[in-house]
This record gives structure tokens, C-alpha cells and sequence, in this order.
């Protein structure tokens, strides 16, 4: 949970530059919290981005991912209610709540210091707004991403909005992976209906659990592929059952899939040169692709190969090592700090060595003590109820 | 004038009441709406002002009109809203029938991810330091 905080809140500083600009920001100064934004930072690129936010706090990506996390708290808390068929429409409670309040401050569980949800995307906001979205929230963003039916998938929004708030899913149903899937799909699909999300969400979980149950950087790559593709496959088929693909894709299903897949693993498999976080911002005649579900996923993968690579050198920063490099290839940096934050924390633990600076000045460090404290009764329960 | 003024006053009651929307999308959306507001509660505290000098009566009025709208705008809708946000209503809705074909789909997957990755003997303390 730490990890994703941190990830988040330090991201913010570079979030919308490109990677040239997040260099020289960075190359001025140390990112540090304090009672006054760093001089290199100040009046920069994005100054009229991040100057909205909390300072020294993390943004709308933890704050929903607490509302994964409060939502099943509600829902295991509440006897006689099946948890993974029930999450969808508390989650989505949850979600309605914070977009008009945020966390509120007067809110005894996990009440942040304003008031207000800070940076909705565009897409979770269309889907919000469709109407019966509390009754049937999957169909509602099925509605959404398939306006347009005949658009090709590749053409259609696969955006990162609900791959930065699944960790806390990861943390919890570590011990089964029938919950843990179940449970990461329906979180997903709340707002985000395409396959592609609901297979960077899954595959981030299950390597969120496998760092739990023990396993080192090459088997958790392993399970994640394994996992995540099985669940691509599985999402293009139901699709193409509901018809929200386009007729030619639908005919030439199996071609989806492997151009998909390979788009996946090549993602999974990345670094920052070939994942090119800015990309979009670099170069205004590329299209804007800095939100894409598999980049993030692709930068908290990398982190975690980077996490092992520095681990065996003995390194001890780690932690700050890693997100400081994401801060520095720009773009959506928040959302890839949060992903990778989550991942990297849970791989490491407190061997990745959490920055005193950042420990002592979080902002809302009691809200996210708080939701520590739920993550693990939560988790312990799940292991009884199992 | 006095309607110019009125209807910009209407504009402060969008940052309330689409506040986490359109306000949030971005920061300097919400700067933006702040200063508008500003503009609009000024315009409008001339404008009665104005209308108290002039006496006139009309504009008074209708600017009385605009207060009461902004305000049913500023709390009413967000109230409405929190009706609609009804837990109890969401616990009673019935569970989602796709989910069965969803992860039936991949129970053999999930099987088999099981077995080639149990669980391994790690420190309850080292699990908690992983989890936080």
C-alpha cells in the first residue's frame, strides 16, 4: 500500500512532461516532500497540473484504489453476501461517492485532509455518468467503450484508469487465485469494459500475490503472462459473444488475440526505451498513447526486473531508485509510479528501504495507515473464510 | 445588464454542483471555475447593490430568483444525488449472472496456476511488511 502512495504522490511531479522535461526537472533536484514544492519544480512544466493536487500527497489512483479497498471491507463485513458478485455494485457505490465528495474529510474510514475527488479521467467520468450505472455498472462501461461497435478495438480507449487501483486486491486474496482473478475482472470492468485492461489488471495482481507467496522475479513474469493471457483470450471471446466487437473481428477472432497477445508480452517484457512513456508527448505527430493500459503495466513489470537486478548488487535505495526512473521517462507518471510503487512494495517489502523524507511527510500518512490495518484484517479473514 | 450578470452568476453553481467532473478533470479547470465564481459573486453584489440605488424593483427580483436558484443548484443537486447513492439499494441488486461465465472460462487456468505456484513458507512478519 505504501508502495502505491509513494509511487503515486512522487509520479505527480513529472506527470504530463516528457521525458526530456522530466529529466531536467529531476537533474535540478532531488524529488523530496516538504513544506515547499523543490525549486526545479516549482512554476515548471506541469506547475499548473500538480500545484492542484494535495501537496506532498497521492492522487485520484490511490484514492481509488482505496475505494477497492473500502468497498470490500463493506462487502465481507456485511454477512450473507457473496463477495465477487456483490463488489461490482458496492464498488461502484463507492466510486459515485468519492467523484462527488472525494474522501471525504468527515468520513471516519479513510477520510483525506479535502474533500474532493482530483483528477478524473475522462473515460471513468463518461462511464459514472451513464445513467443506471449503480444498477449495472459492467454493462454501463460496456456501453461506453462500445458506442461503436464497428470501431476497430485498436481504435477504441484501453486506458490505465483501473489498472492503478487494483493492488490492494493483489495484497489481500494473495492465498487464492480464484478470488484474486474474480475479483481483479469485476474491480476492472466496473469502469473499464476492454479486454486489454482486464488483462494488465489481472496480470498485476497475480504478480502482486506471487511476490507474497515468495516467488522471485522470473516466476511471477511466468505466472503473470500465464494468467494474463488466459484471461485476454477469455474477455475477446465473451465480446465477441455480446457483440461488442466489430463483425470482422468477431470472424477472425483467433488473429485478435495472437496480435493482442504479442502487443501484451512485448509490453510485459519492455524497458523505457521500448515502452516509450511519453510517447505522444515527444512527438505531437504521434498519437497521444501515454495512458495506455499496457504501458503502465509494461513500467511496473520493469520495475520489478530492475527491483531483482538491484536486490543481487546489494543495493539499498531501491525503492527511491526505481520511482525517481519513473518520474524521469514522464508522461503518465503518477499511474505507472502507483502500479510499480505497488509491485516493487510488495516484491520487497521493507527491504526497499522507504525513503525517510517521504515517510515523514506523506500527507494523509494516517489514512493510509488505516487502510494498512484493513489490508491485513481483511486478509486475515479471507484466509479463514476460504 | 442585469440578466448578463445574472446568468454569469449561474456559472459559479457549475463548479459546485459538477464538482469532481468537469472541475476536477484538471487543476486549472478548477482554478478557472474558482475565479469565475469570484467574478459572478462580485457581479451579483453590484448588481443588488445597483438595483437597491436605482430601485429597481424587477431586477431585484430577479436576482432574489438567481440566489434561490444558485442555491437549490448548490446543495439540492448534490443532495438528489446522495438519495440516488443508496447502499442499502445496492446490497438488494442481484448478483451479476455473467460472472459465471466469466471465470469458468478459466477454472482450468486457475487450476493450474494453483499448482505450479503454491503457496511457500514465508514469516507472517515478512507477509505484513509486503502487504504495507
Amino acid at each position: 500500500m505504501k508502495g502505491q502512495a509513494f509511487g503515486d504522490a512522487i509520479g505527480l511531479f513529472t506527470e504530463f512532461t516528457t521525458k526530456e522535461e522530466a529529466q531536467k526537472m529531476i537533474d535540478g533536484e532531488p524529488i523530496n516532500f516538504g513544506p515547499s514544492y523543490p525549486k526545479s519544480f516549482q512554476f515548471g512544466y506541469n506547475w499548473s497540473h500538480i500545484s492542484g493536487f494535495i501537496k506532498n500527497g497521492w492522487t485520484d489512483d490511490t484514492d481509488q484504489a482505496l475505494c477497492v479497498l473500502r468497498a470490500i471491507y463493506q462487502t465481507m463485513t456485511s454477512s450473507d453476501q457473496d463477495l465477487s458478485s456483490r463488489l461490482p455494485h458496492v464498488f461502484a457505490n463507492e466510486l459515485l461517492k468519492w467523484r462527488n465528495w472525494g474522501l471525504a474529510t468527515e468520513d471516519p474510514f479513510m477520510g483525506r485532509s479535502k474533500p474532493y475527488c482530483m483528477g478524473l479521467g475522462a473515460l471513468v467520468a463518461s462511464v459514472l455518468q451513464e445513467p443506471g450505472f449503480l444498477q449495472n455498472p459492467v454493462q454501463s462501461a460496456e456501453k461506453v467503450w462500445a458506442k461503436n461497435p464497428q470501431t476497430s478495438i485498436q481504435n477504441r480507449p484501453a486506458a490505465n484508469g483501473a489498472i492503478m487501483r487494483t493492488a490492494p486486491i493483489g495484497l489481500i486474496f494473495y492465498r487464492h487465485f480464484d478470488d484474486l482473478i474474480s475479483l481483479t475482472i469485476q474491480a476492472c470492468q466496473v469502469t473499464h469494459a476492454d479486454p486489454r485492461c482486464t488483462a494488465s489488471c489481472v496480470a498485476l495482481t497475480l504478480a502482486i500475490a506471487l511476490s507474497l507467496r515468495g516467488y522471485d522475479s522470473e516466476a511471477i513474469f511466468k505466472g503473470a503472462e500465464q494468467g494474463g493471457l488466459a484471461v485476454l483470450r477469455n474477455e475477446l471471446e465473451l465480446a465477441a459473444k455480446k457483440k461488442l466487437l466489430s463483425n470482422q473481428e468477431c470472424e477472425h477472432l483467433d488473429d485478435l488475440y495472437e496480435t493482442i497477445a504479442e502487443e501484451f508480452k512485448m509490453h510485459l517484457h519492455g524497458s523505457w526505451e521500448t515502452l516509450d512513456l511519453d510517447e505522444g508527448y515527444n512527438d505531437p505527430k504521434r498519437m497521444n498513447k501515454i495512458g495506455y493500459t499496457f504501458k503502465c503495466m509494461g513500467a511496473a513489470f520493469y520495475a520489478l526486473t530492475l527491483a531483482s537486478e538491484y536486490e543481487k548488487e546489494g543495493k539499498v535505495d531501491i525503492f527511491r531508485l526505481i520511482i525517481e526512473e519513473i518520474a524521469g521517462e514522464g508522461g503518465d507518471a503518477d499511474t505507472n509510479g502507483a502500479a510499480a510503487g505497488a509491485l516493487i512494495g510488495a516484491y520487497l517489502g521493507l527491504k526497499g528501504g522507504f525513503p525517510l523524507n517521504w515517510i515523514r511527510h506523506l500527507s494523509d500518512a494516517p489514512v493510509l495507515e488505516q487502510a494498512i490495518q484493513h489490508v491485513e484484517e481483511l486478509s486475515a479473514r479471507h484466509k479463514k473464510t476460504a | 445588464m442585469y440578466y448578463c450578470r445574472f446568468l454569469t452568476s449561474l456559472s459559479f453553481s457549475d463548479y459546485f454542483s459538477n464538482k469532481g467532473i468537469e472541475a476536477s478533470e484538471c487543476s486549472s479547470n478548477r482554478r478557472k471555475m474558482a475565479c469565475m465564481g469570484a467574478i459572478a459573486i462580485t457581479s451579483l453584489g453590484l448588481a443588488t447593490w445597483q438595483a437597491v440605488q436605482k430601485k429597481q424593483w424587477m431586477a431585484l427580483i430577479l436576482i432574489a430568483v438567481g440566489i434561490v436558484l444558485e442555491i437549490a443548484l448548490t446543495i439540492l443537486y448534490p443532495l438528489r444525488k446522495a438519495v440516488t447513492i443508496n447502499p442499502p439499494l445496492v446490497f438488494n441488486t442481484p448478483p451479476d449472472e455473467d460472472l459465471a461465465g466469466k471465470v469458468g472460462g478459466l477454472t482450468l487456468v486457475i487450476k493450474d496456476l494453483e499448482k505450479c505456484y503454491p503457496i511457500k513458507a514465508i514469516d507472517p512478519i515478512e507477509i505484513k511488511n509486503k502487504q504495507a
